[in-house]
């Protein structure tokens, strides 16, 4: 081994690797909910995001498309379209919230839900959320 | 049982999980490695009791779980950039910061391929010899030195041209 490569490695030996996070313990050790890769769930999330953002589309296109003289039912069935929507991506937001790596996501869909729904309880509760944050 | 993993955690969870970080040079991939290990070994039950050398067994384990993430997450990279950039190795207390430096090596560290950051871990911050890294992860002594030493001439060539550029 040269003078150079004893060089390098003193130099690389002032360096130290991190540990692991004091959460992987807990995760591994004490969550009894089912254990989601960091990778799935970042998928999941993508996923649940990009479907709840075209039903929201689809919600706001069907809105603008309805007549103002359009009968109650229409109306109705719009608004509760719109709030059953609100819930599940709450739902889904909460979900995220309780695994230990899904806090970034969880975020990002309470932020969604509280842009998109701010007149409805579930747009109120995401906020709210939000501010735990 | 869980009790007793949780022992064994507590022994040998920060040795793999650097080894995991160097293979993988991702915080997320050493996480999933260390975990799966973990939980498989937790979904053993009793049979965990048959396992001669945690160490030794713990070590192929991570070693193994952390190529597999790797061959998956090369081929849906999309999902890997979006996870954490942590850096991999942190200035120790005793030394003045160089954060220069640090990104420096870091960056050289992270162009290298798995299996020679693997050796570089194991000679550097393990003092393993050659030999012994030869056998630890199955191949022969000439191979061990030879991504060695392609892992020393990458670090050299940087940071003597850094030398010559500063």
């Amino acid at each position: 081994m040269s003078n150079e490569d004893t060089k390098i490695e003193d130099m690389l030996r002032h360096y130290k690797l991190p540990g692991p996070p004091i959460e992987l313990k807990n995760r591994i050790f004490q969550s009894k909910e089912k254990r989601w890769n960091r990778t799935w769930l970042a998928a999941a999330a993508s996923i649940l995001l990009a479907a709840g953002i075209g039903l929201i589309w689809q919600i706001s296109g069907k809105q603008a498309n309805s007549e103002p003289n359009d009968n109650g039912a229409v109306q109705i069935e719009l608004a509760v379209t719109r709030a059953g929507q609100a819930s599940q991506l709450l739902a889904v937001a909460d979900f995220f919230a309780r695994q230990s790596e899904g806090q970034d996501h969880a975020r990002e869909i309470y932020h969604e839900v509280a842009q998109s729904f701010p007149d409805l309880n579930a747009g109120i509760q995401a906020q709210l959320r939000l501010k735990t944050y | 049982m869980r009790e007793e993993l949780e022992k064994v955690y507590d022994k040998y969870a920060s040795e793999l999980y650097k080894y995991a970080l160097m293979i993988s040079a991702d915080h997320g991939t050493a996480e999933d490695a260390v975990q799966q290990v973990f939980v498989k070994m937790l979904k053993m039950g009793n049979r965990v009791l048959q396992i001669e050398s945690y160490n030794g067994y713990l070590r192929r384990a991570v070693r193994n779980e952390c190529y597999e993430i790797i061959k998956k997450r090369n081929l849906s990279k999309g999902i890997v950039e979006k996870l954490s950039s942590k850096p991999i190795i942190e200035n120790s207390d005793e030394k003045e910061a160089n954060e220069e430096e640090r990104e420096l090596l870091e960056g050289v560290i992270k162009e290298l391929a798995p299996e020679q950051r693997e050796v570089l871990h194991m000679k550097v911050f393990e003092d393993k010899t050659l030999s012994e890294i030869g056998e630890m992860t199955g191949v022969s002594t000439n191979t061990a030195a030879s991504r060695y030493r392609y892992a020393m001439d990458k670090l050299r060539e940087i940071l003597f041209l850094r030398k010559n550029n500063g």
